[in-house]
């Protein structure tokens, strides 16, 4: 990017920090001298992108290598997207300011559906040609990685390379073979060829898609590309790489605080989890070596809060000593803790009290759905009477405010599940009055959110298919007018329409490649921002790329091919099969820390922990 | 004890909004390690505060902000620790402790010093448009406020405009700062008529008023002698 060009522009756009780069702990290296240039893309905004987790962890391995220097670019804003493209640049990365076709590697992460708009877009920006077929030797490659990954194949034609499964395990191999393709001048091709045989690495334009009329037939692989490309996956998590000196952004994060992994996977089997399933195993890290980088975070940053994350904290299986050791290491330094994603179990209550003197927001329970037998049926394990104790503690230590989410349109459900939200609603309600007047804290609220169910791929529920936009509104309208009567309840719920956007990506094919593509020509990007969500622009790019929606609503059978079946994270179709059936008879799976479920992922700790009970 | 550090704030830290450079700054003085005093309360911080708030793309070599120490450390050893620790872009100049017969900085401001580089303009009409502004008496700018476009006299509040000595391009200022009268140097720009994008505005410093005189903040660190 032209220096003079950037100046005029940042004194024009909103939030200029965004697009600067500079900020404490940055990396920044002469980029002559590293063999390997990579640019990390993130998809959105840079304060959600710098909210993010994975995009720290590679960052810092990339750049831990002698080879690479790892440079970042986030989707700019509207404004900065004008400014761009008037000034006739590039888009560029926020370090050296280098426009997007001059890297060797240019990397995104697909966190969500509705982020695919802002791929297309970047690429353009970035002077990129979007599909990969139109990609030659000088062109970067373009690689993905992130959960949607699991099923890639409605963007599967703009990317060379997929990266299944956890970045700091595969990146060294990528980069490794990408300099040695790079030494001995190999054709694209002969370089993809290769790389397809590493596990964890999955190159779409090495697969042939058949269709039977309106209908997915199979995925061939040519060449000699594997039958399937599976995910890897670190196994030691305390020989994990951490960025032990994350970068502290000027502008405020979405998630603005030490985020500390406590483990990875879950062993809940809740059935509607695309991440319970895809980030198993389970693998925990030690107190120590928590404690240890918790502190070298605290003490890099400056930070004020620090944020225990993983799918479902209070799982953790030495918590106690944790939250112990951490209440010790962080006594005297004004600093908060924060333990999202816990449970509504018993083991609430005692970390609840040990985060007493911490500020009190608000507590978040997602019971997701209303009643027993619904719950029963998506496997989410937890009773009226978790929910009555938690928010029963809740309001006898100083909370006022609840926030409670609810999933609409699972699997089976009736009016009657819907109205007893509204039921668990009230019994909420009635919890806190029973706390004696003079006890109580300040006035009752509670946050009612429901989304719209998504049924997505490589889950017991991929055979279910997502209700019509009709039913989720009138649910909702059922909803509202039953919470209307709870004092001190207020509702909110999903556009029915960004969710059926996205339950038709989740389970997509590869033809939906085109109307991603008419989408953002059409002027589609930061579609989950609610503001930017034109639901007639993709109705208008299906129809010109004459694709009818509805055949993405279509029942499945269970021994049907399904469009990502090629992709593998260890959990087999068998166990998800058995787990669809279950769920229709409302029969419950236990925890797999009570026994192994014979999920079949490898390496699993919990088969191991089965046979020693055994 | 009250500590005042003038910072700068330079390259591309000057996009950086004044909020965030609050919380940059909490951030800078916790990594520190010195022994800064927190607010009491439930959710304690550090009891830090700002002279004047410097608008996002505008440089400065004269930022000042004030803590307090439970602890005597020596200016020295604070411009050290905060510098070993501190934003890229951002910089400790020097540091002191001030006494309490002073206010708040904030308070305290009187004027600013400024300096714009301007380009694109002949050096002789620019010359003469600084010599115009100098030798008026009543300047009229538009301003917008919460209700509108409303004219404001500047006039009274440019204390000094001049072209400086080594850089024909360059017009220095001393511009009324603070609750009384604030004039910024995009108004004085407004009124010689130059686009905003044409100039790469400075701050040099901030100046509190003693008897009629103009003193830098950081004078208040020495022993009062007026």
């Amino acid at each position: 990017m032209n220096k003079d060009k950037l100046e005029i522009i940042l004194q024009t756009v909103e939030k200029p920090s965004r697009y600067t780069g500079g900020e404490l702990n940055s990396v920044y290296k002469n980029p002559s001298e590293y063999a390997v240039h990579f640019a990390f893309c993130f998809p959105d905004v840079y304060e959600v992108g710098m909210s993010h987790l994975g995009t720290r962890i590679i960052y810092d391995v990339l750049n831990k290598r002698n080879d690479t220097f790892c440079e970042r670019c986030f989707a700019p804003w509207p404004d900065m997207e004008d400014m761009i493209r008037d000034s006739g640049e590039e888009l560029y990365s926020l370090e050296s300011k280098t426009p997007l076709n001059e890297f060797d590697i240019v990397g995104f992460t697909l966190q969500h559906e509705m982020s695919y708009t802002n791929v297309i877009n970047m690429l353009k920006l970035g002077g990129i040609p979007i599909y990969s077929k139109d990609r030659d030797g000088s062109s970067p490659l373009i690689i993905a990685g992130g959960p949607c990954v699991f099923n890639v194949e409605p963007m599967a034609d703009f990317f060379d390379i997929v990266v299944l499964g956890e970045g700091e395990y595969i990146s060294g191999t990528i980069i490794e073979k990408y300099k040695e393709h790079k030494d001995k001048k190999t054709s694209k091709h002969d370089f993809l060829m290769g790389l397809a045989m590493e596990k964890g690495i999955y190159i779409p334009s090495l697969y042939d898609v058949k269709y039977t009329g309106e209908k997915f037939h199979n995925i061939v692989p040519k060449d000699g590309a594997p039958l399937t490309a599976e995910k890897v996956f670190v196994r030691d998590m305390d020989a994990s790489p951490w960025p032990e000196k994350p970068i502290l952004p000027f502008l405020q994060l979405v998630h603005d605080r030490v985020t500390m992994e406590i483990f990875r996977g879950c062993t809940r089997g809740c059935r509607f989890c695309q991440a319970g399933m895809i980030y198993r195993p389970i693998r925990e890290k030690s107190v120590e070596t928590i404690l240890k980088q918790t502190r070298e975070n605290l003490d890099n940053t400056g930070y004020e809060e620090i944020s225990l994350t993983s799918l479902s904290s209070g799982d953790y299986s030495q918590l106690k000593e944790l939250v112990l050791g951490m209440h010790e290491e962080l006594k005297d330094c004004h600093t908060s803790i924060s333990l999202p994603s816990l449970r509504l179990d018993a083991h609430a209550k005692e970390y609840m009290e040990s985060l007493e003197n911490q500020r009190k927001a608000g507590l978040t329970l997602a019971p997701e759905a209303g009643s027993q037998r619904l719950r029963d049926v998506i496997n989410k394990n937890v009773t009226e009477e978790d929910l009555t104790e938690s928010v029963h503690n809740a309001f006898s230590n100083g909370y006022s405010s609840v926030k409670l989410y609810f999933m609409l349109g699972l699997p089976t459900e009736t009016y009657d599940d819907i109205e007893a939200i509204a039921r668990l609603v009230s019994m909420v309600r009635d919890e806190y009055y029973k706390i004696p007047k003079e006890e109580r804290f300040g006035r009752l609220r509670i946050v009612v959110s429901t989304s719209c169910f998504i049924p997505k791929a490589h889950t017991p529920f991929q055979w279910y298919v997502q209700d019509s936009m009709d039913d989720f509104m009138e649910k909702q309208r059922f909803l509202k007018d039953k919470l209307k009567q709870i004092k001190g309840a207020v509702y909110n719920y999903h556009d029915a329409k960004v969710s059926r956007i996205e339950a038709i990506f989740a389970k997509g094919d590869r033809r939906l490649c085109a109307v991603v593509a008419r989408a953002s020509e059409l002027g589609c990007r930061f579609d989950s921002w609610s503001e930017h969500f034109d639901y007639d622009k993709w109705m208008l790019a299906f129809k010109e790329c004459g694709i009818d929606p509805d055949i993405y609503f279509q029942l499945n059978e269970l021994d049907e091919p399904l469009p990502w079946d090629h992709i593998s994270y260890g959990v087999t179709k068998k166990f998800l099969q058995k787990e669809w059936k279950l769920s229709l008879q409302g029969i419950t799976t236990q925890d797999c820390r009570d026994g192994c479920r014979g999920c079949g992922i490898p390496d699993c700790p919990m088969i191991k922990q089965t046979e020693k009970r055994n | 004890m009250r500590v005042i550090v003038k910072y700068s704030k330079t390259n591309e830290a000057i996009y950086v909004s004044h909020l965030d450079v609050q919380r940059s700054m909490q951030r800078t003085l916790r990594r520190s390690g010195l022994p800064v005093k927190y607010t009491l309360g439930f959710h304690p911080h550090i009891a830090l505060t700002f002279a004047l708030p410097l608008s996002v793309a505008v440089e400065s070599f004269g930022e000042y902000m004030e803590f307090s120490l439970i602890d005597y450390v020596s200016p020295e050893i604070i411009k050290a620790k905060i510098n070993a620790v501190i934003a890229p872009g951002f910089y400790a100049e020097s540091c002191g402790y001030i006494s309490n017969e002073y206010h708040s900085l904030m308070s305290s401001v009187a004027m600013c010093e400024w300096v714009v580089k301007i380009k694109g303009i002949p050096q002789k009409e620019l010359a003469d448009e600084v010599k115009r502004i100098k030798d008026s008496t009543e300047l009229l700018v538009e301003k917008r406020t919460k209700k509108g476009f409303r004219d404001v006299e500047i006039r009274k509040g440019i204390y000094d405009i001049s072209l400086t000595a080594d850089a024909a391009d360059t017009v220095h200022m001393r511009l009324a700062a603070g609750g009384k009268e604030n004039i910024s140097p995009k108004m004085v720009l407004a009124a010689m008529g130059i686009e905003q994008k044409d100039a790469r505005i400075t701050r040099k410093d901030i100046y509190f008023e003693r008897e009629g005189k103009h003193y830098p903040l950081l004078s208040m660190c020495n022993k009062p002698n007026f």
